[in-house]
């Protein structure tokens, strides 16, 4: 079977839209809960550590070229070591994936459909996602490269037309509370933009065409969406004000709701709502996709095609039964999600990273000492 | 065979698509409402709602019903009340278009508080709608007047605030995040134009009385209610209305008239004005300045007293300065003597530039801001004399 390759912009696109989708909607209310007026600077310093991340992935993605990255752990931490993290990495995909149907589920009922079922909500999404991944890699980075350009022409205008409305002196006195909320407030920054991009390596390295020009356009990707990210807090706090934004479900659906200019540009909060909507379809894609795959190569089958459906109506259930309601969400963010998004996206890469450089170094020694003797 | 299982699945997929939308709303079974007003009852609230009756509004016939069709129920929680109101109406009652609240004067002596967070929570309303304190009469009252030019009283006093707003300084208009941001703010509280029935000799209660008389009432604006948080604590009259939108760069165009001698007496129409607050810090203790510029054009000059000679260019100024830092004074001494209450974000300024400053001073801001030096400066402009340069009828003698 011809393996699928996809181009860096494609790649540059996915890693984008990966990094905006949660944070988009709901972010700013978390993050000036702890940072107040001064969460945009975080926003800012969150990007710098983000890349170091970024480069870890690629670093190990560039020594195994041609690899999945089940492969790649299986390499680096023998085969019982490597299967037990694996399924690691599996359940992560596959637990975190359920919650992105949740998250539209939620803001469809809680913002326009307050009458439907959630489950509808929730298979439709579903349904598309699975449509996605049967059509292959290929297909979903050419639609995410579409998708990005509607998210950036879409976000951007709304964010131009709420512009009027912005007061500076909302920002202000800038570092009131000192600089320990702020590096707080940008460790949520990081699980929620972060993190998740290690769904990237469901299809990196493997599927990537040129991988050292990758490293250019996966922190393209990611600084382009931390600069979203960045313009929706400060929009945020310039407009609605740190107290609002704070308590919001959904900040920057709120702020789009004050675009009125002239009295022709106004109801236009679904221009974010859609942008919202897409850039988490692309990331449920990922995650499903990393899902499927890691399995697929953790089980050795032959057509990773054939777990597609079954799984996607484990999640789909699982997405309903997961997370019961909103004030639980919000504590497991703090005790879960926090800890576990860290170990995953940040601990077990770098200890992978670290057993391997170990490994080469032991193994170049006995080269060289052969070489001696 | 392959045909036959394609209409097949196509006659049993077919139904699906037949359901219709869920959640859906037509039109015809909502009943738009425009105005919310709230009164205070015993033991509760009373709201009633301004909804729009199509049937008047869009048939091109003139049929004789009211435009509006007002709705009251009572209860304990605004959203109870406001759902328990499908018992009178036939339609199920739709807020999105809503704009005005209009709070009795007695809710708002209680405290707003409680009443905003359903207006924040639920997910019908938006943000663009405005509020307003009824001033001499309920928030039923209020909504029950009809309104001449335009037919629905609620938006008819939307647009009047808007354009009070920018052509007359006595007003301000508010909306929801302003408002909770202003009742939360440290340092600033909150001003809420008031909204009275002016005088009349009829009470518009129906369409006949709105065609035929010439002396009906009319909601109208008068000034602002001043907050103390979110309860009410008193009323500025014009002048001092006038002050406080001066003060905090409120005013964008207003007309205002100076006395000169005993006959003279021109009018300014402000095309411009510029105001910002400055923090000095005075032996550890804070002061505030107020620039005020403003630039003007004469509307009508009665009298004798000629505006196109230049000696008077510089008396013309200092009459409109004085008379702008008279409103401010007016605006700055009543609140502070009354009400205790810095509505001119005063604090917050402080806070701004001193944080560490406003930390030491905030916890009994309301009774230190009213030692707090202040100083007005006003710069006027007039530039321009209109279409007439001389007095048409400056050289007469009697």
């Amino acid at each position: 079977m011809k393996i699928a390759k996809i181009s860096n912009h494609q790649l540059f696109s996915l890693t984008a839209c990966n990094s905006i989708g949660v944070a988009l909607i709901a972010i700013s209310a978390l993050m000036v809960r702890i940072a107040k007026q001064d969460a945009w600077i975080s926003a800012i310093i969150t990007p710098i550590f983000g890349m170091l991340v970024m480069l870890m992935y690629w670093f190990l993605g560039s020594k195994y070229p041609d690899e999945t990255f089940v492969d790649i752990i299986r390499n680096i931490l023998g085969k019982w070591l490597g299967l037990l993290v694996g399924i690691n990495y599996v359940f992560f995909y596959t637990i975190i994936g359920c919650h992105l149907p949740w998250y539209i589920d939620q803001f469809i009922t809680i913002a326009a459909l307050p009458e439907t079922p959630t489950y509808i909500i929730g298979l439709l999404f579903m349904i598309t996602i699975v449509i996605a991944e049967l059509y292959g890699v290929e297909t979903i980075a050419r639609a995410s490269e579409i998708f990005i350009i509607l998210i950036s022409i879409l976000f951007f205008l709304a964010m131009l037309l709420v512009i009027p409305n912005a007061r500076i002196d909302n920002l202000q006195p800038i570092f009131e509370h000192g600089l320990t909320p702020i590096l707080k407030s940008s460790i949520f920054l990081t699980c929620f933009t972060t993190c998740h991009l290690v769904t990237l390596m469901g299809i990196y390295p493997y599927n990537i065409a040129d991988i050292f020009a990758a490293k250019k356009s996966i922190l393209k990707g990611y600084l382009f969406g931390g600069f979203i990210i960045f313009v929706t807090i400060i929009m945020s706090i310039l407009v609605l004000g740190q107290n609002i934004t704070s308590k919001l479900q959904y900040p920057t659906y709120v702020l789009a709701k004050e675009i009125n200019i002239g009295k022709i540009f106004t109801r236009l909060e679904f221009l974010i709502a859609l942008v919202w909507i897409v850039a988490i379809f692309i990331i449920g894609i990922l995650f499903f996709h990393a899902a499927v795959i890691s399995l697929a190569q953790l089980l050795r089958l032959k057509d990773p095609r054939k777990i597609v459906i079954p799984l996607a109506l484990i999640m789909l259930v699982l997405s309903e039964v997961i997370l019961p309601d909103i004030p639980y969400y919000a504590n497991w963010i703090n005790l879960v999600w926090i800890p576990y998004s860290i170990t995953i996206a940040l601990i077990i890469p770098l200890l992978l990273l670290l057993v391997f450089s170990l490994k080469n170094r032991i193994f170049n020694k006995k080269i060289s000492k052969c070489i001696r003797t | 065979m392959k045909l036959k299982m394609l209409l097949g699945s196509f006659f049993l997929l077919f139904p699906v698509f037949l359901t219709g939308c869920w959640s859906s709303h037509e039109v015809n079974t909502l009943a738009i409402t425009v105005c919310i007003g709230i009164d205070k009852i015993e033991n509760g609230y009373r709201v009633t709602e301004q909804v729009i009756n199509p049937k008047a509004i869009a048939s091109k016939r003139s049929i004789n019903e009211s435009p509006i069709i007002l709705y009251t129920s009572e209860g304990q929680s605004i959203g109870e009340i406001i759902q328990s109101l499908t018992t009178q109406s036939s339609r199920r009652i739709y807020h999105s278009h809503l704009r005005m609240v209009i709070f009795g004067e007695e809710v708002a002596r209680d405290g707003i508080k409680d009443i905003l967070d359903y207006f924040m929570r639920e997910r019908e309303y938006r943000t663009d709608f405005y509020f307003a304190v009824a001033k001499g009469a309920s928030a039923k009252e209020v909504l029950s007047v009809l309104t001449p030019l335009e037919a629905i009283p609620g938006i008819s006093m939307y647009s009047s605030l808007e354009t009070s707003q920018n052509f007359w300084a006595p007003t301000k208009s508010i909306k929801i995040i302003e408002l909770i941001n202003l009742i939360t703010a440290e340092g600033k509280n909150l001003v809420l134009p008031s909204i009275e029935i002016s005088a009349g000799t009829a009470m518009p209660n129906s369409t006949e009385v709105l065609n035929k008389d010439t002396g009906i009432k009319k909601p109208i604006f008068t000034g602002l209610g001043v907050f103390r948080k979110d309860k009410l604590v008193g009323w500025l009259n014009e002048d001092e209305s006038k002050g406080y939108n001066y003060i905090t760069g409120n005013v964008k165009k207003t007309v205002g008239t100076i006395y000169y001698g005993n006959n003279d007496r021109i009018t300014i129409d402000v095309m411009k004005v510029k105001s910002d607050m400055e923090v000095y810090r005075v032996n550890d203790k804070p002061a505030i300045a107020v620039n005020i510029d403003m630039l003007g054009t004469i509307k009508t000059a009665v009298g004798t007293l000629d505006v196109s000679k230049e000696e008077n260019q510089s008396l013309l100024n200092k009459l409109s300065e004085d008379r702008v830092t008279y409103f401010c004074n007016k605006a700055i001494t009543t609140v502070r003597t009354e009400f205790k209450t810095d509505i001119f974000g005063f604090g917050e300024a402080i806070h701004k530039k001193y944080p560490e400053l406003w930390g030491t001073i905030k916890d009994n801001w309301n009774d230190d801001f009213v030692d707090l030096p202040v100083n007005i400066t006003v710069k006027s402009k007039v530039t321009q004399l209109g279409q007439i340069t001389t007095p048409l009828f400056g050289e007469e003698k009697e």
